[in-house]
């Protein structure tokens, strides 16, 4: 059994004396003596390192893992390329082991690198400001919308097709309650027509919220988005994955008030769905109506650079009921690690990375589109890592037949919206695929489809 | 304490503004030293109807908010936009320049009922209320 | 006579570390991601990034320096005694680290197959049912990513169940004003009005404002416990009574479970609802703000409602499912696995004995240290407090000097200071939280640094308000940094709109 307590038994006893104890036990008289030192038969006799490790290690093999099956699956998380530096350095115990620096002066490293996070990020995004991080990109979706709908004092949010639907599903949860209703706006051929969201703009709308790239993996084309939408008085959201703004166009160039993405990409393993990075970044305009913590930069009594959280009139902690959100912890670690990324990467390291998903996409959609009774959906339009083919069979058997041979497919999309469909899938390549690996998926694909399911 | 003013038991006062049947609004002294320094200030939309008691302005400082209720029920007609780029000013001048907001009482007799200013020193010498967190 | 305060300014601050766009310059080079970079030639320049990103150039080790020396301006667990009330910054397990790096889990997709993820899937039902064990309730989610979270679930969840059972006129949330900030928060955030509850003047809370405030239209008290000061409720039976009379639902903000983890089960006190913090109970690292996890535990009325989607077991297969009647998601994927399964590794480590054990010694340590501070400055509660307790320094006021100055010679004498200004209704508040990780050493030690520091406060006021020296900074101008928000590096290229 592991403690983790340092005491002594002497030591033990001198301090219930001091405190005025007989024993441990007695220091519980406060609770109500019914219900304490209930049973706890599931947690078991305690172990050691070894033995937890086992115990672990027994569960981690039981799962498909990038070592095991090579990933061909995006859909909101990605594997990429991540330098060990970034693991390396987000260990050690001063930043994993520290709190929210509610003491500055202690914290000025902690605080510095996640000042350096909202510059970088709101640079990455072409926009004015980030915040600190919220949980993950749907939260941070849900919160842009909330935003809107306070800001505007309207109740319609116009949602774009091309929203990852667990996105929207959120963004629905967040919104229950609070008299707002939300409408799809339609893709044609994987984009947004212009005259579509006209037609459903009123003065009721909130804000459209668009997604970069969409779920589907085209490219949108926003222009005249801004002025649609400013002419009603409505706030213009993009939802974009951080990875791929190296190479398209931003949020901040097509105009957007507030853009919020996953930032899973940047840096984050993608660890079973979770802890990750929720993005958020705005036009100074709204500097105060956005949630999260923001960093500042001021000086000392004594003229020195300085950080500090600010604008904290904002939160919960201070606006209780009246907050802008009631978001407390949210995902430093994880921000910080997207930091050092964006620094080992730099600017040319990200665009390289960035191409040659797009290029390892392309090759493997131009592979599917050669085999025959194989359709990709959306051709003609760009893509940026990431398409829908419809395949002759079930998706789903067809998922576990490439699984057995050592490849993680496409996302099975039985029952995902409109675009999906039993015999979908959603494929994606990104720069840590091979020429080797993308081949071999191809024939893996060619041969489940020429010998039936052999299972 | 300046002369021609109305006070409420929340520290706003209520002065005559140029235009007749219109007051401005703003915090006492004693209530901007409670708040300390004020970083910002939530200026209320002009046209807004207020109740009596309703929260017309909010007052940031770096740890704390305070709501600002209008004294008497009427309409939000002008705000001080100079709050906008110097919040401080509310603190240097609180019964001048540092104004918050221009409003028409729904009725004026409704303002008589407000302290004076003696009235309202001795509510303060007898312990008057801190001014609420909002 | 003491000296003019310029002779002691200090030569022996910290040096600041600079911008990283200080070191940045045009052409430098970190990392290759790809050893042969290609050129993107098909997509159209219309939806192509056209401004450069403006992102800092560094070669890798200067990266690595610039990073290692801003971790070594900071303070952790790991390096420093961090009493962070109601933060339980106890311990981090270094295997825990170890665990989620095993592979099969920082590597898995996270909509891998169901076939492909039966020990990722069975490694959180299991964790699940640990907690249902120790929480004593019938059902967990483990989908909220923090303790806010948490809340909001909980009180979605309510929202959810008063609808099914034709009761949406509950539109009210009880919270009582000793409460943290995040419980009014959510409850706005969920669409309803907060109203609050007075405390007494021993911090406990008042009957008789719970009674005045409890009607028809309640749907959810929300209660901490231990409270935000550090007691027990005395009278908890009789607020869950008239709760359960008024047909609301109590929620239980588990924030500080440290106090009975292991010894008493929220749902055997009668909550409907709790959340507990896996970066404070269970030992999963702060990170400096995250990540963190929020699991809710529910009774079994409640547990149709639970987020999608849900983990389930049937016989030894593990399935991911969604229930008809939830909520919705919450978030995207299952939950901060990364986090949970830390969570589960201190579980199961610790066993029924150690878990146990952590809330006997978080007892102890806090009621130790709180008697050795006796007399030194005023507390709330007689008798014995829980995990944590309350200090006032409101007696130093005086002097001039308040919390916020003692909290700043702590940092001066090696530690992290314990929060200050919280709970709100405590007049210049400490709030002290040891944990059970500490030793008895080090508790003397900080209880002869605070009573020095006391101490100065009549000696000599002056020193504890230049306070502290030791730091690279000392007070930042948190005015100037509100009334002028610098929210980005005047370093760093601007922004082309």
């Amino acid at each position: 059994m592991a403690d983790f307590i340092p005491h002594t038994p002497e030591e033990t006893q001198e301090m219930l004396r001091l405190v005025g104890v007989a024993s441990l036990e007695d220091l519980t008289r406060q609770y109500p003596s019914a219900q304490t030192f209930p049973e706890l038969p599931l947690a078991g006799p305690g172990m050691t390192e070894r033995e937890l490790l086992a115990e672990m290690e027994l569960w981690g093999r039981q799962n498909a893992g990038s070592s095991r099956a090579v990933v061909f699956r995006g859909a909101g998380s990605y594997e990429h390329f991540i330098p060990e530096a970034v693991h390396s350095l987000t260990s050690r115990g001063e930043f994993l082991t520290s709190y929210t620096p509610y003491q500055p002066e202690a914290s000025q490293g902690l605080l510095q690198a996640i000042f350096e996070f909202q510059t970088a990020i709101s640079r990455l995004y072409g926009m004015d400001l980030s915040n600190a991080s919220l949980y993950d990109g749907a939260t941070a979706a849900a919160e842009a919308c909330l935003v809107a709908v306070r800001h505007t004092g309207r109740s319609v949010l116009l949602v774009s097709e091309g929203l990852d639907p667990a996105v929207v599903s959120v963004i629905r949860t967040y919104t229950t309650g609070l008299g707002v209703s939300m409408r799809t706006v339609p893709l044609s051929e994987g984009r947004t027509r212009a005259e579509e969201l006209r037609n459903l703009l009123s003065s009721d709308v909130a804000a459209f919220i668009g997604s970069i790239p969409t779920f589907w993996g085209t490219v949108e084309d926003f222009s005249g988005f801004r002025e649609m939408l400013s002419g009603q008085g409505a706030l213009f959201i993009l939802h974009a994955n951080p990875h791929s703004l190296a190479i398209l166009r931003t949020p901040g160039e097509w105009g957007a008030d507030i853009a919020t993405g996953e930032g899973q990409p940047l840096g984050v393993p993608m660890s079973g769905g979770g802890p990750y990075l929720g993005l958020m970044t705005a036009s100074r305009a709204f500097m105060r109506k956005i949630p999260g913590r923001l960093v500042g930069q001021t000086t000392d009594q004594e003229g020195r650079r300085a950080y500090v959280l600010t604008l904290q009139a904002r939160e919960q902690h201070i606006r209780r009921e009246k907050a802008n959100s009631n978001i407390c912890s949210n995902e430093t670690l994880l921000s910080i690690g997207a930091t050092i990324y964006l620094a080992l990467m730099g600017p040319r390291g990200l665009v390289e990375a960035a191409s040659a998903s797009h290029q390892n996409a392309m090759k493997l959609k131009k592979g599917f589109s050669e085999i025959p009774g194989v359709r990709v959906l959306h051709e003609g339009v760009p893509h940026f890592h990431e398409f829908v083919v419809e395949l002759p069979i079930d998706a789903r058997s067809f998922s576990l037949s490439l699984l057995e041979r050592g490849y993680l497919g496409g996302l099975p999309l039985a029952g995902v919206g409109r675009i999906g469909g039993e015999n979908r899938m959603l494929w994606c390549a990104t720069e840590v695929r091979t020429d080797a690996e993308i081949g071999g998926v191809l024939a893996a694909v060619k041969e489940i489809l020429a010998g039936g399911n052999r299972r | 304490m300046p002369e021609n003013r109305r006070y409420t038991r929340t520290h706003e006062w209520m002065a005559p503004s140029d235009t007749p049947e219109q007051w401005n609004v703003g915090i006492t002294d004693f209530a901007q030293k409670e708040v300390t320094d004020v970083v910002f200030v939530e200026l209320p939309k002009v046209g807004r109807q207020v109740p009596r008691g309703g929260e017309a302005a909010i007052i940031e400082s770096v740890k704390a908010a305070f709501s600002i209720y209008a004294p008497v029920g009427g309409t939000i007609l002008g705000v001080n936009q100079e709050l906008e780029s110097d919040p401080g000013l509310l603190n240097r001048d609180p019964y001048g320049k540092g104004w918050i907001f221009r409003f028409r009482p729904d009725h004026s007799a409704d303002v008589q009922s407000l302290m004076d200013g003696p009235a309202y020193e001795t509510f303060l010498k007898e312990g008057g209320g801190h001014p609420e967190h909002g | 006579m003491s000296e003019p305060s310029e002779k002691r300014e200090s030569a022996s601050r910290p040096e600041m570390e600079p911008s990283i766009w200080e070191i940045s310059r045009p052409g430098a080079r970190g990392v290759r991601p790809v050893s042969r970079p290609v050129d993107v030639t098909d997509l159209p320049p219309g939806i192509c990034r056209q401004t450069p990103s403006g992102l800092p150039e560094l070669s890798e080790l200067e990266t690595i320096r610039h990073f290692t020396r801003l971790s070594q301006l900071s303070r952790g667990v790991d390096t420093h005694f961090y009493p962070l009330g109601s933060c339980t910054m106890k311990y981090n397990p270094k295997v825990m680290d170890r665990v989620v790096s095993l592979p099969g889990f920082a590597d898995l997709h996270p909509l891998t197959d169901e076939e492909g993820m039966q020990g990722f899937l069975g490694a959180l039902w299991t964790f699940s049912e640990l907690l249902k064990e120790v929480l004593g309730m019938d059902a967990v989610t483990l989908a909220p990513a923090a303790g806010a979270h948490g809340e909001l679930t909980g009180i979605l969840l309510a929202r959810k169940y008063f609808e099914s059972r034709g009761e949406a006129f509950r539109t009210e949330i009880l919270v009582p004003d000793s409460a943290h900030g995040t419980n009014p928060a959510s409850a706005a955030m969920g669409g309803f009005t907060v109203r609050t509850i007075a405390s007494k003047a021993s911090g406990h809370i008042d009957l008789e404002a719970l009674s005045a405030s409890l009607s028809e239209r309640t749907a959810l008290v929300m209660i901490t416990a231990p409270s935000t000061l550090g007691l027990f409720e005395e009278e908890l039976s009789e607020v869950v009574r008239k709760v359960k009379a008024a047909g609301a639902l109590l929620y239980m903000d588990g924030a500080n479970m440290n106090a009975f983890l292991g010894v008493l089960r929220p749902g055997d006190l009668g909550f409907d609802i709790v959340h507990i913090n896996t970066h404070k109970t269970l030992a999963t690292p702060h990170g400096g703000g995250g990540p963190g996890s929020g699991p809710v535990g529910v009774r079994e009325f409640l547990s149709p409602f639970l987020p999608n989607p849900r983990i389930v077991r049937s016989g030894k297969k593990y399935s991911v499912v969604d229930g008809e009647d939830s909520i919705g998601r919450i978030r995207s994927f299952h939950g901060s696995a990364g986090v949970l399964l830390r969570a589960l590794a201190y579980m199961r480590m610790l066993g029924e004995e150690g878990l146990k054990r952590v809330s006997l010694y978080a007892l102890l340590n806090a009621n130790y240290l709180r008697k050795k501070l006796e007399g030194v400055l005023p507390g709330m509660g007689d008798g014995l407090c829980t995990h944590e307790f309350v200090l006032s320094a409101r007696s130093l006021e005086k002097e001039g000097v308040r919390a916020v100055d003692l909290a700043k010679g702590l940092l001066d004498a090696g530690y992290y200071a314990p929060t200050i200004y919280f709970p709100l209704i405590v007049p210049e508040a400490l709030m002290v939280e040891p944990t059970e990780c500490e030793s008895r050493a080090m508790l003397d030690r900080f209880a002869d640094d605070l009573i020095r520091l006391v101490g100065l406060a009549a000696s000599d006021p002056d020193r504890l308000h230049r306070a502290p020296e030791k730091t690279p900074v000392s007070r930042p101008d948190e005015v100037k940094a509100a009334r002028e928000p610098v929210l980005v590096d005047p370093l760093a290229a601007p922004v082309r709109r």
